[in-house]
């Protein structure tokens, strides 16, 4: 005896052995023993004309638990996926996250506060300089000094900050495009990606790791002609990200690809504490930048792009606006940026000028107790909390007064919607692993620690 | 800029000042930190009513001793007050008027460190005025100071720096040419000079007068030329001259010692007790990368107040020298030794000690005065067990030589060995000293000799020409710190671990168990006296998982149990070494941190 | 969609008060789904016709070529760009370096080693060894921030080479002082008027 399913064209499925997707979806699975058995006439039974119409015949198999990964070549993070699947249908899956982990936070309680931005560059590598603010903003709301900021470190952050988004989604976007057969706009869109990294080469002297933001402001000015520049390289980068959409949008072998898969709806992305613009691809339109701005995004016209199925091209398009939108918000910061100081006039929190340090002992002093003890931030805790390239990026902090943070938490983003990643893929085929796994964006520096 | 309110912060940095004037541990000294009571709060006997007096101190009632000196009694409150020249420990000139308070009805400020308090007082430390001018005190004292920070050994654990910092932290306002001095005077055979960072405190004046006896020291000229000089004919060289750099609170006097070698922030530091003599110092081993860089004195009011001798700070280098650093077996008699392992060499001495002890050999014991109390303590256990084995014992106390001419009434004693009391103790009060020990080897009394601790009070020469004494020994056990002609003749040679790299315990002079910390892990193959007794003692089955063989905490423990046990009650630790243990304390345990996040010092 | 967040996918400002200028502007994405794109011919030679403009572009003018060939053409780093490490000069020729420690203190990685040894001459202090070893440096610039002598910088314009064996990437003081050129900050409290004398950056020119 033999199930027998009617599929929606009208043709006969045959499962013998294994599961459907929808059955796994749907949960509650039969163990394979439950499962008809194979008759043993087999032969007789496929040459029998009553099977003539049945369209697949699917031979009962017992799963099989195979390791994707640590070092998986279509992985962008390191992570362990241990999968049990059944054929092509992923069945069970088992996500294993820790192999980047760099105890960021022990290293944050052994260094001062300034100290730590070099390892923040390191969380989500992709976007550093967007890291660097988070961190920044955190210890700055315990000194309480957020509301004395300069208004041009400031807009610089938010410049920074926003280019740095804008290179988080290219390099998600167009490792995506590649995993799925589309190579070309991998290419252009990293290639934009370098425009900008050259940008804040210039700017921070160096491509990845910045470490650029100080407490108190930032540790530079912007170079000449800065402005210039940047809108220079937004206006050619609108035409290589439009020529990417067209690539990619309309594409049928793109979006058969993308539609559907790894949906989830708002209300499990809210529980499972999906932030960013993967909660945005449910509809939601949670953004920090919105509804808590902090520094001055309050200043700007921008829109929160949403999604409306939650599937992994929702996902797709929402960053593809939100790279348009961060490039909206580039062109009004660049027009609003008031001339003044970079960093606050604090000889407590923030180093004195260079030529004041060689030449009087006052601002010498203040140098070396800078250095050497840190900045002394006041007792007490602080959860700050920022819109990073992948979602709410959460700094806690513990104080004990010292120049050194008793504890420091970070709310990754990545390690939080990594772990719906089991159920994303649950039902899905093994070829849509990666893209979901890629459109989620977990980045292992991020999500390890 | 006297108008800005204080800033969040000084919360933070009052509580850190707080600690850091946290007052004298007890005897077996805790960390600095670990010890809570505030000064002045908790006097032995408490005096009369009468006596106390309540005063006003920022809008707060505060009860203290009538004429008590206004700064302590803000410190011990919790009340940040700038100071340079006050010194717990030193009278109080009043030269620096950094510590300058308002007291209600007295038209000018007055300096709180040379101020009694009196019945009713009204002092206000933190109104605009007495900020304003303390802001304006360290602006006139920067004015000339060199910038020097760089180069200054003193940068990082700086009174002005730190005062700076809390209480100024404005940009300089001068744009006049700063008035020079002259820098790397040589004042004697351990202190530099540099004239331009001297802010005038003189309290290393005070330190020479006050704590050495010897007035070496004065201030030159005056004005802004005003300099700090020896006196005429003069050079600083008292034996406590040393103490003029821990008190500078600018980096104007430095060690040569420890001139350049280290950052002071950059070291880690563990509370301990100088080796150097009899009196037991207290100090704080600073070290860093494995190797310990200076010693200095920790507070003690019970022994060595904030002092200590040149020559103790010089002990640490002991540490690192001449040492024995792996196992030998098989010498004496002529006989070169060779190198092997721990294990092979205590399971040689364990398997020859058991075949003496069953023999009922006579078998000498010394306990060395420079060795903790533990490794004593354990030794003696061994000895019990030894005799009931059937061997005969005899115990003897070494150590190095009493030097008397270092004796004085300040800190320095003539016995040179920081654990005589002990090692008398734990002998036995029939054991012998050196001289019995070479006239019975002389006499060929003992078939064995085991040495816990190769010190003898002999001259280099005269310990060349004692060795051969050992060689009609059957079996000769030394556990050193150091080699030495005499440890080359031992048929069983083991590495011990020198004072800094043990946890254990000395009684001094005045009886008092002071706790040793371990700051730097033991040189080669290196172990405690106190483990290579445990584990001879294992392989011989004089002991089997004896507490004392567990940890240096557990001996600590016992011992403290078994010698009190045959104690009367209320015995007075200053009458007997074995009433001094009653009140021992093992202490908290404690990581050590980095001078630069552990509190200012100065 | 939860309900709490309903309210906020309509043109509401946001909640925040203050001065609020941006409105929460929501955009939902487009999910585009047309005739000639299911029937895909059409779409596909649009996309070839996209890739096929750059063909021929980098083909005859290089119009969209970004590719540089290194190492025949380099790129001149940026003035910021931090390389490897280089040791100023006094006037003297001296370095300037007075191992103060500060830059081992705030090296989040721990790769400046400095021995100190007296001078006995006026300058008192300088080091005796200097090593840097660039395999553990994570390039954060904090050194440079932190040098109160300007003896330290990473503004040499080369960056750290491939070495074949870990400790030819150890950068001693004689290789950072090759680097160095003499520093035109003033230094040491020297005169009144040391507002007006600004410290200016030289620029290190590799060798080519």
């Amino acid at each position: 005896m033999s199930t027998t399913t009617q599929s929606k064209t009208g043709s006969k499925k045959l499962a013998l052995g294994m599961p459907t997707p929808e059955e796994i979806t749907a949960g509650g699975i039969p163990g394979i023993s439950a499962r008809p058995k194979l008759p043993p006439d087999l032969m007789a039974k496929l040459n029998n004309e009553e099977l003539e119409e049945v369209e697949d015949i699917e031979l009962p198999t017992e799963p099989m638990t195979i390791n994707m990964g640590p070092s998986h070549p279509a992985t962008h993070g390191t992570v362990r996926i241990i999968l049990t699947i059944d054929g092509e249908t992923v069945r069970d899956s088992d996500v294993q996250v820790g192999y980047l982990h760099r105890c960021f936070e022990k290293e944050a309680e052994a260094a001062t506060y300034t100290q730590v931005f070099p390892y923040t560059d390191r969380l989500n590598y992709v976007s550093p300089l967007l890291n660097n603010v988070g961190f920044a903003l955190a210890v700055e709301k315990l000194l309480g000094i957020v509301d004395r900021l300069p208004e041009r470190a400031s807009y610089i952050r938010v410049i920074v900050g926003e280019i740095s988004r804008i290179t988080d989604h290219l390099t998600c976007l167009g490792a995506s495009a590649m995993e799925v057969g589309g190579f070309t706009p991998f290419l252009w869109m990293i290639k934009v990606r370098e425009w900008l990294w050259e940008l804040l080469e210039e700017l921070t002297g160096a491509r990845l790791t910045h470490s650029y933001v100080r407490i108190g402001g930032v540790a530079q000015d912007l170079p000449e002609h800065f402005i210039e520049k940047l809108r220079a390289v937004l206006e050619k980068s609108v035409e290589v990200l439009g020529e990417c959409e067209s690539l990619l949008v309309k594409n049928r072998i793109f979006r058969d690809r993308m539609d559907g898969v790894g949906t989830i709806s708002a209300e499990d992305a809210i529980a499972w504490g999906w932030t960013g613009p993967c909660l945005r691809s449910t509809g939601v339109p949670y953004d920090v930048r919105k509804d808590h701005p902090y520094l001055v995004y309050d200043r700007f016209e921008f829109d929160v792009p949403v999604g409306s199925v939650g599937d992994n091209y929702d996902r797709v398009a929402v960053r593809l606006e939100e790279i348009r939108q961060s490039m909206r918000i580039l062109d009004q910061a660049c027009k609003q940026i008031p001339a003044g100081p970079v960093l606050l006039d604090e000889p407590r929190i923030c180093m004195p000028p260079k030529n004041a340090v060689y030449n009087t002992i006052e601002s010498m002093i203040g140098h070396f107790k800078l250095i050497v003890d840190g900045i002394k931030v006041p007792p007490g805790e602080v959860y700050s909390y920022t819109e990073g390239g992948n979602g709410e990026l959460g700094f806690y902090i513990v104080s004990d007064g010292s120049g050194r943070p008793y504890r420091c938490h970070v709310r990754a983003p990545s390690f939080i919607h990594t772990q719906a990643l089991s159920k994303l893929i649950l039902g899905a085929g093994i070829a849509d692993i990666i893209p979901t796994f890629g459109l989620i964006n977990m980045i292992g520096g991020e999500c390890d620690r | 800029m006297a108008e800005t309110p204080p800033s969040p912060m000084k919360s933070s940095i009052a509580a850190a000042l707080r600690e850091t004037q946290s007052p004298s541990p007890p005897p077996v000294a805790p960390p600095a930190a670990a010890s809570a009571a505030p000064a002045g709060s908790a006097p032995s006997s408490a005096p009369p009513p009468s006596d106390i007096v309540t005063i006003k101190l920022d809008g707060r009632d505060v009860q203290a001793k009538k004429g008590a000196n206004l700064l302590e009694v803000c410190l011990s409150n919790g009340v940040d007050v700038s100071y340079f020249c006050y010194h717990p420990g030193l009278s109080s000139p009043a030269v620096c008027r950094q510590c300058l308070v308002e007291v209600v009805g007295q038209p000018k400020l007055v300096p709180a460190c040379f101020t009694p308090i009196a019945d009713k007082m009204e002092v206000n430390t933190a109104t605009p005025r007495v900020l304003g001018i303390r802001r304006q005190m360290l602006e006139f004292t920067l004015v000339n100071h060199p910038v020097d920070c760089p180069i200054c050994d003193k940068a990082g654990e700086c009174t002005l720096q730190k005062q700076y910092q809390d209480w100024d932290h404005v940009g300089s306002r001068s744009s006049i040419p700063k008035v020079h001095k002259p820098k790397m005077q040589d004042l004697g055979p351990h202190i530099v000079l540099d004239a331009e960072r001297c802010i005038l405190c003189t309290r290393c004046i005070r330190v020479c007068d006050e704590v050495a006896g010897e007035k070496q020291l004065t201030m030159a000229w005056r004005g802004d030329r005003e300099q700090l000089t020896v006196a005429p004919g003069h050079q600083l060289d008292n034996p406590y001259s040393l103490n003029t750099v821990d008190v500078c609170p600018v980096g104007a006097l430095t060690s040569k010692d420890f001139r350049f070698t280290m950052r002071a922030w950059e070291l880690f530091s563990t509370s301990s007790v100088c080796p150097g003599c009899a009196t037991g110092c207290n100090v704080e081993v600073h070290h860093a990368q494995g190797e310990i860089w200076r010693l200095v004195p920790r507070e003690n009011l019970q022994v060595n107040k904030y002092w200590m001798c040149d020559e103790g700070r010089f002990t640490y280098k002991n540490v690192r020298h001449k040492r024995l650093t792996s196992a030998r077996i098989g010498g004496g008699r002529g006989q070169p030794a060779q190198i092997t392992s721990i294990d092979k060499a205590v399971a040689f001495a364990a398997e020859r000690l058991d075949r003496l002890a069953s023999g009922g050999g006579t078998i000498g014991l010394v306990f060395s005065a420079q060795t903790t109390n533990e490794a004593l303590f354990a030794l003696s256990q061994v000895a019990q067990k030894l005799s009931t084995r059937g061997a005969t014992i005899r115990t003897y106390v070494t150590g190095t030589a009493a030097r008397p001419e270092r004796a004085d009434k300040i800190l320095r004693s003539a016995d040179t060995n920081p654990n005589a009391a002990g090692a008398k103790l734990f002998a036995g009060t029939g054991a012998g000293d050196a001289s019995a020990l070479l006239s019975d080897l002389k006499a060929g009394k003992l078939k064995g000799l085991w040495m816990a601790g190769g010190d003898l009070p002999l001259t280099e020469q005269a310990l060349f020409d004692a060795a051969p004494l050992v060689d009609g020994l059957e079996l000769f056990i030394c556990q050193a710190v150091h080699d030495s002609p005499l440890l080359r003749r031992a048929q069983v040679q083991l590495p011990a671990a020198a004072w800094a790299e043990v946890d254990g315990s000395f009684t001094n002079n005045k009886n008092l168990v002071q706790r040793l910390r371990k700051a730097v892990t033991p040189q080669g193959d290196a172990r405690s006296h106190l483990e290579l007794i445990g584990q001879i003692a294992k392989k011989a089955n004089l002991a089997q998982s004896e507490k004392w063989q567990v940890s240096a905490r557990q001996a600590f423990l016992q011992m403290v149990a078994s010698v009190s046990s045959s104690l009367p009650a209320g015995a007075d630790p200053a009458q007997s070494v074995a009433a001094g243990f009653a009140s021992a304390d093992w202490g908290r345990e404690y990581l050590p941190v980095q001078l630069r996040f552990a509190n200012s010092r100065g | 969609m939860s309900t709490h967040h309903a309210p906020s996918t309509t043109e509401a400002s946001s909640s925040t008060g203050g001065k609020v200028r941006g409105k929460i502007g929501v955009r939902v994405v487009g999910r585009p789904d047309s005739l000639e794109q299911r029937i895909y011919l059409p779409e596909v030679i649009r996309g070839l016709g996209v890739t096929a403009k750059h063909f021929f572009a980098n083909l005859f003018s290089r119009k969209y070529t970004v590719t540089v060939q290194y190492p025949e053409q380099k790129l001149r780093y940026p003035d910021r760009n931090r390389g490897l490490h280089r040791l100023m000069l006094r006037d003297d020729g001296q370095v300037r370096c007075v191992a103060c420690m500060l830059c081992p203190t705030v090296c989040p990685a721990h790769c400046i080693t400095i021995v100190p040894e007296e001078t006995g001459n006026g300058n008192e202090k300088r080091p005796r060894i200097f090593e840097i070893d660039e395999l553990r440096c994570v390039v954060c610039g904090l050194c440079v921030e932190a040098c109160p002598c300007d003896a330290i910088r990473m503004d040499s314009g080369v960056h750290a080479p491939a070495v074949d064996y870990r400790g030819d990437a150890i950068q001693t003081k004689i290789d950072m002082l090759k680097r160095g050129t003499h520093s035109v900050a003033t230094q040491g409290g020297v005169g009144p008027d040391w507002r007006e004398k600004q410290p200016t950056v030289k620029q290190y020119d590799p060798p080519k």
